[in-house]
């Protein structure tokens, strides 16, 4: 799920850093430049692996600072799709399960990539009786507890209430009389599917010459949804996926 | 900032803990010990920190270079292609299902025999993860920088594999050469198999 990853770029080392050997410096300007970084495209790096070649250091006019030349490859958190990764379920909502690495918390699992005939138990309290009515499914814990129905609903997603052992909505897959659950912080075996980049753009200031420049910031990031710059898409709709205490 | 190429290498889970292992052991050093690690941004110290505690929650914790190298040597005429073997290495299968999930088309191309085979390989060349204490993050730590210096050529080849494999032991590579052998690799073997070269060049298309 790491890559090495070439890279070329311009690194500036300020005046307090000179006592340090070139390299070092350029070592930790780098560091500190992309260490836990989505750089668009790429995935997101992780640490320094080598440096490649280091330029001399230049001075530009009005600038105290040295500008030096500098290729090096990175360490790089970027799954090839297809790639079988291994995480723990962070959370479990209507959308999917989302997986947590550690280190990189954005993965969703989408409710139709996980086994076929898994359904959401949402808790009782959560479902307030007029929101009911809007839920393809509803089956009361009296009548043998979270069951799918399958003579209503043909698609993947079932939504079934839970009884009161689980209190948040936690994903349910019923292998044959099995029910097995989908909880928080077990591990999960998962494929990649897709990588997921997102830019946030600003909007440019000039269409409204009239508007302070500011103001218009500030809605724009209101505005902007709050997706993250790099996700991933998996599946975990296969034998041997999903939670891996399941297969052992 | 400019991407000259993308990705040069594969890593194992096992290069990448060592890497970030000895890249803290050489801050270290140079910052004479102790109170070095303040200067340290927070985002690096953040993000080794987290890669290491998932790491060490998997199974190359237990994994040395001569395990690699014995799987990988053993592994040479049994027709897993590169990334399969890399995926094996990082997931360890102890079963068939396991193993199954990370292989292509598994069915079409491997006997049941020689999946059991596949999986003897692991067993016999692979350390069994013991239950996860604290102390293993210790040991390992304490374990590697003795031998820091020819770690990252030894490392290298451990993914030059095929031809590679026996060489591992005394391959004195420099950086560049291992990435050029490196890519040449890739690009050989799965240009053997076709699904897997579709499944890498997908991954490539989706971020050009």
């Amino acid at each position: 799920m790491f890559v090495l990853v070439k890279f070329s770029d311009s690194v500036r080392i300020a005046p307090a850093d000179f006592r340090k050997k070139l390299s070092d410096a350029v070592i930790d300007e780098l560091n500190k430049k992309y260490a836990n970084k989505v750089v668009k495209r790429v995935g997101l790096c992780i640490s320094l692996f080598e440096l490649h070649s280091v330029g001399d250091p230049l001075v530009v006019p009005a600038d105290g600072c040295t500008h030096v030349k500098v290729t090096f490859t990175y360490i790089v958190f970027r799954p090839f799709v297809g790639q079988i990764l291994s995480g723990r379920i962070k959370k479990c909502t209507p959308e999917g399960v989302f997986v947590t690495l550690g280190f990189f918390e954005d993965i969703l699992i989408p409710a139709d990539q996980l086994q076929e005939n898994t359904v959401l138990c949402v808790p009782r309290c959560v479902l307030a009786p007029a929101l009911c009515d809007h839920l393809p499914l509803f089956f009361p814990r009296a009548h043998g507890g979270p069951m799918p129905c399958s003579n209503i609903d043909t698609s993947h997603v079932t939504w079934v209430l839970a009884g009161s052992d689980h209190e948040e909505q936690v994903w349910v897959w019923n292998y044959f009389d099995n029910k097995l659950y989908m909880d928080v912080e077990n591990r999960i075996r998962f494929r990649i599917v897709e990588h997921v980049y997102f830019e946030q753009f600003k909007k440019p200031t000039a269409a409204t010459p009239g508007a302070f420049p500011a103001e218009e910031q500030a809605d724009t990031s209101e505005a902007a949804p709050t997706q993250p710059p790099f996700s991933l898409i998996a599946a975990a709709n296969q034998d041997g996926l999903g939670l891996e205490k399941w297969w052992q | 900032m400019e991407v000259l190429e993308l990705p040069t290498a594969y890593l194992s889970d096992f290069e990448v803990l060592q890497a970030i292992l000895q890249s803290e052991q050489e801050r270290a050093s140079r910052e004479g010990g102790g109170g070095g690690k303040k200067r340290q941004p927070k985002n690096l110290m953040q993000v080794e920190a987290d890669v290491k505690a998932h790491l060490h929650d998997r199974p190359c914790a237990h994994q040395t270079e001569e395990h690699i190298a014995a799987f990988l040597e053993a592994a040479i005429h049994s027709g897993l292609t590169k990334s399969e073997k890399l995926q094996i290495l990082n997931h360890q299968p102890r079963s068939l299902v396991e193993l199954h999930v990370l292989l292509q088309e598994a069915e079409e191309r491997f006997s049941e025999e020689q999946l059991g085979q596949i999986l003897a390989m692991i067993h016999q060349h692979l350390p069994i993860q013991p239950p996860s204490d604290a102390e293993d993050g210790d040991e390992e730590e304490g374990e590697y920088p003795a031998e820091e210096g020819d770690e990252a050529a030894a490392e290298g080849d451990a993914m030059d594999e095929d031809e590679d494999a026996t060489a591992g032991q005394d391959a004195h590579y420099d950086g560049e050469e291992y990435m050029a052998d490196a890519t040449d690799d890739i690009m050989f073997d799965t240009s053997k198999y076709q699904n897997d070269e579709d499944d890498l060049a997908d991954g490539g298309d989706d971020n050009e």
